[in-house]
C-alpha cells in the first residue's frame, strides 16, 4: 500500500471511529453541529515509526506533535515540517486526530453550550498544514459516512439539519467544500436542503490575515525561543495549506474589494506605497529562500474557489459572524523589499508591517466575509473582540444559537450577552512566554502544576500558531 | 535527540499529571486491519490534449524522476489505474476506495479520495486535474479507450474536472 493510501486509511478509520460514537447518541430532531476548528485547532498525531513499502505502519503508538509539552520541551513544531516530496518529514506518517486537547479542549465552550442545548455536535479536525482542497475532499466523506451511520443506526436522515459551524480557516475548508459539490449555477434547490442546511463562518479570513506573511521572514513567537525564528520560518514555509493566509492577490481584490469594503489594495510597498501582491511572480523575489513558490501558487488558485460565488440556492445558507473590535488589527499591509542577503530572521524584524485598522486581531473585519453573501447574513460582534476566542465567546454563541433557531441572523440589540468567554480564560502572554522559557531551561518540571495549567496553554495555543 | 530522550516523560505527563489529575488527550488512532472486498481491472483515464497549446503530464512526486509526457494539440494518453475496495475487518458497512499504486500509472495520486494528476499548461506552472471516484467503478465494465478526459481548460482548483461516478 502506498504512502498516501497508508495514510488516508488511517484518516478514515479515525473519522469512522468519531462517527461511530456521534451516531449512537444522536438525537433526531435536534440539529446538528458540525464544527470545523481553525487552524492548528485540530490534534495532530505522529506514527511512531516511518512508513514502510508494504504499509505496515504500526497500528498502536502514534503519538501528539501538536501540541502538547514536547513542543517545548522535544521538537515538536520541527517534526510537523512537510518535505518537497509531500511526505511528512522522515517519511512517517501524521493525522489529524480530533480537537485539541492538551490541557484544555479547543472549543471546549462550544461544546459545552451546544450540549446544554441538547443538540448533536461532532468535530471534523484536519490536517491544517496541508491544501485546503485535501481537507474539503475529506470533509465530503466525512458528511456522507456520518449520514450513512446515524441512517443506518437511528433511521433518519441528519443532513438536513446540519450546521457546518467554521472558526477561522475552518470557513475556508467549509467554502471549498461548497464549491466543490455544487458546481452548476442552477443546481437543484432540493438537493442542496437535503446536503445540509447552514454554513456559518466565524471569523474565516476569506480575503487573508494579517498576522500570517511575516512568519516566512522571522518565524513565531514565543516558538523562537525553543527553535531560532528562521528555523520556525523554515517550518512554516514546508506548510502548502497556509499560503492562503496571505492578503489576497490583486486580481481577487479589484473584483471584490467594493462588495467587501476594501477598494484599495490593501498590501502596499513600504518605500514606495505602491500597491504589492504578495502572490505576483514578479514578487517572489522578495521572499527568503525556503518560501517554497509552487505553495503560493496553489494557495492562490484555491483562494479563486473559495471566492467563486455560489449557486443562489446554497448563498442563501451562508453566514458570517465576524468581529471588527479589535482596532489593533493589521487591517492593511507594509511590506518593505528587503536585501535578502543581509536580512537575518534572528534579528526579529520583519519586513511586514501593519497598519492598525478593525478587525479581531488577527483578521481584518473586511476580510471576514465572501463578496456575495447579503449583509443581512452577517452579524458584527458588539463585545466578542479575540479572534482565538471568538467560537467560545457568549455573544456569538447566543448568536449562532438565534439564527439556527430562527433561521434569520439576530439583531445587535437582541443578544445580551457578556464579554466572557464560555472556555477557558487565557493568561497573559508575559506569563505563557515565562513558562516557555522556563521549559526551555529546564527550570519547571513538566510535571509541575504551572506547566500544565490550562489558563497559559490556551493562551500559548493562539501564540504558538503557524497558520 | 531530545524528544527521544523526553518522550516516555511526555507520556506519563499526558496520562497523569497537571492539576486536575489525568490530563485528557484524544485515543490514538487505531488503525483497523482491512480486507479487499474488491476490484477493478482495466481501468483507465484517457487524457485528451483539447487545449491549443502543449499540455505536459508530470509524474507524481513519489515518481519524480520518471519523464514528463507532453501531449501536444490533439494528442492522447491513456493511464492506467485500478482502485481496489477495502472494508474494515468485522464491518460489512463501511468501505473505501482506495488507488493501488503497484497498478496504477506514476502519474495519479490519491492525497484523499480524488485522483489526482499534475500538468502543466503550456509553459505555466503545474496544476491539479483531479478526478472523483466512487464505488460505481467496482460494479461496471470499464469503457473501451478508458474514461474520457479531455482538457480544454485549466481546471478550478479543488473542484473535480471529471466525476466518473454519479454523485
Amino acid at each position: 500500500m502506498s504512502y498516501d493510501s497508508t495514510r488516508r486509511r488511517i484518516i478514515h478509520d479515525i473519522h469512522q471511529a468519531r462517527i461511530t460514537e456521534y451516531a449512537k447518541r444522536y438525537r433526531p430532531g435536534f440539529p446538528t453541529i458540525v464544527l470545523l476548528p481553525g487552524g492548528m485547532g485540530s490534534q495532530l498525531d505522529r506514527s511512531p515509526q516511518a512508513y514502510t513499502v508494504d504499509g505496515s505502519v504500526p497500528g498502536t503508538g502514534f503519538t501528539p506533535v501538536w501540541l502538547d509539552l514536547g513542543v517545548f520541551i522535544g521538537n515538536d513544531a520541527e517534526l510537523v515540517e512537510i518535505e518537497p516530496t509531500d511526505f511528512d518529514l522522515k517519511k512517517h506518517i501524521i493525522v489529524a486526530n480530533g480537537p485539541l486537547l492538551f490541557p484544555v479542549n479547543a472549543y471546549d465552550g462550544a461544546k459545552r453550550f451546544f450540549d446544554k442545548l441538547g443538540w448533536n455536535y461532532i468535530v471534523f479536525a484536519y490536517d491544517w498544514r496541508r491544501s485546503i482542497a485535501a481537507a474539503a475532499d475529506f470533509l465530503q466523506e466525512f458528511l456522507a459516512a456520518l449520514k450513512a451511520e446515524v441512517m443506518a443506526r437511528k433511521g433518519v436522515d441528519p443532513s438536513p439539519d446540519i450546521n457546518l459551524v467554521a472558526h477561522s480557516q475552518g470557513g475556508l475548508v467549509a467554502k471549498a467544500f461548497l464549491s466543490r459539490i455544487f458546481t452548476s449555477p442552477s443546481v437543484n434547490a432540493e438537493k442542496v436542503a437535503a446536503t445540509f442546511d447552514r454554513f456559518i463562518s466565524v471569523g474565516t479570513p476569506f480575503y487573508g490575515t494579517s498576522s500570517h506573511q511575516d512568519r516566512y521572514y522571522i518565524g513565531q513567537s514565543p516558538l523562537h525561543i525553543r527553535y531560532g525564528r528562521q528555523r520556525i520560518a523554515e517550518v512554516a514555509a514546508s506548510l502548502p495549506g497556509p499560503y492562503i493566509l496571505m492578503f489576497a492577490d490583486r486580481p481577487t481584490m479589484d473584483r471584490d474589494g467594493d462588495a467587501i469594503g476594501m477598494s484599495t489594495y490593501p498590501m502596499t510597498d513600504a518605500d514606495t506605497g505602491k500597491p504589492v501582491d504578495p502572490y505576483d511572480e514578479a514578487n517572489f523575489s522578495r521572499y527568503p529562500t525556503w518560501v517554497n513558490q509552487d505553495y503560493i501558487v496553489d494557495a492562490m488558485d484555491i483562494r479563486g474557489t473559495i471566492t467563486a460565488p455560489l449557486p443562489e440556492a446554497v448563498i442563501d445558507r451562508v453566514f458570517h459572524v465576524r468581529s471588527g473590535l479589535n482596532t489593533q488589527t493589521g487591517a492593511r499591509l507594509k511590506w518593505k523589499n528587503v536585501d535578502l542577503g543581509s536580512f537575518n530572521p534572528e534579528d526579529g524584524v520583519s519586513p511586514v508591517s501593519g497598519v492598525a485598522g478593525k478587525g479581531d486581531g488577527t483578521v481584518p473585519f473586511w476580510a471576514a466575509r465572501l463578496a456575495q453573501t447579503a449583509t443581512s447574513h452577517i452579524y458584527s460582534a458588539k463585545v466578542a473582540s479575540d479572534h482565538g476566542g471568538l467560537v467560545e465567546h457568549e455573544e456569538v454563541l447566543l448568536a449562532l444559537q438565534h439564527l439556527i433557531e430562527n433561521d434569520r441572523m439576530p439583531k445587535a440589540t437582541t443578544i445580551k450577552a457578556k464579554d466572557r468567554t464560555l472556555g477557558v480564560e487565557k493568561a497573559s502572554r508575559k506569563e505563557a512566554e515565562d513558562l516557555v522559557r522556563d521549559l526551555v531551561d529546564q527550570k519547571v518540571s513538566p510535571t509541575e502544576a504551572r506547566a500544565n495549567k490550562p489558563e497559559i496553554w490556551r493562551r500559548l495555543l493562539e501564540d504558538t500558531t503557524l497558520c | 535527540m531530545l524528544k527521544k530522550a523526553v518522550s516516555p516523560l511526555i507520556a506519563l505527563v499526558l496520562l497523569c499529571a497537571g492539576p486536575a489529575g489525568c490530563v485528557p488527550v484524544n485515543p490514538p488512532p487505531k488503525p483497523l486491519p482491512g480486507v479487499t472486498v474488491g476490484q477493478t481491472t482495466g481501468e483507465a483515464l484517457l487524457v485528451s490534449n483539447a487545449t491549443a497549446a502543449p499540455l505536459t503530464l508530470l509524474p507524481s512526486q513519489l515518481h519524480a524522476t520518471d519523464p514528463e509526457i507532453t501531449l501536444a494539440p490533439g494528442d492522447s494518453r491513456r493511464l492506467e489505474f485500478a482502485v481496489t475496495e477495502e472494508q474494515n475487518v468485522g464491518d460489512t458497512a463501511v468501505s473505501e476506495i482506495i488507488l493501488d499504486d503497484k497498478r496504477s500509472s506514476h502519474y495519479l495520486r490519491q492525497p484523499a479520495n480524488d485522483l489526482i494528476l499534475r500538468a502543466r499548461f503550456g509553459s505555466g506552472r503545474a496544476k491539479e486535474i483531479r478526478i472523483a471516484i466512487g464505488k460505481c467503478l467496482l460494479g461496471q465494465k470499464p469503457p473501451p479507450g478508458g474514461h474520457p478526459v479531455r482538457v480544454d481548460r485549466v481546471p478550478s482548483p479543488g473542484i473535480p474536472f471529471v466525476r466518473l461516478c454519479p454523485e
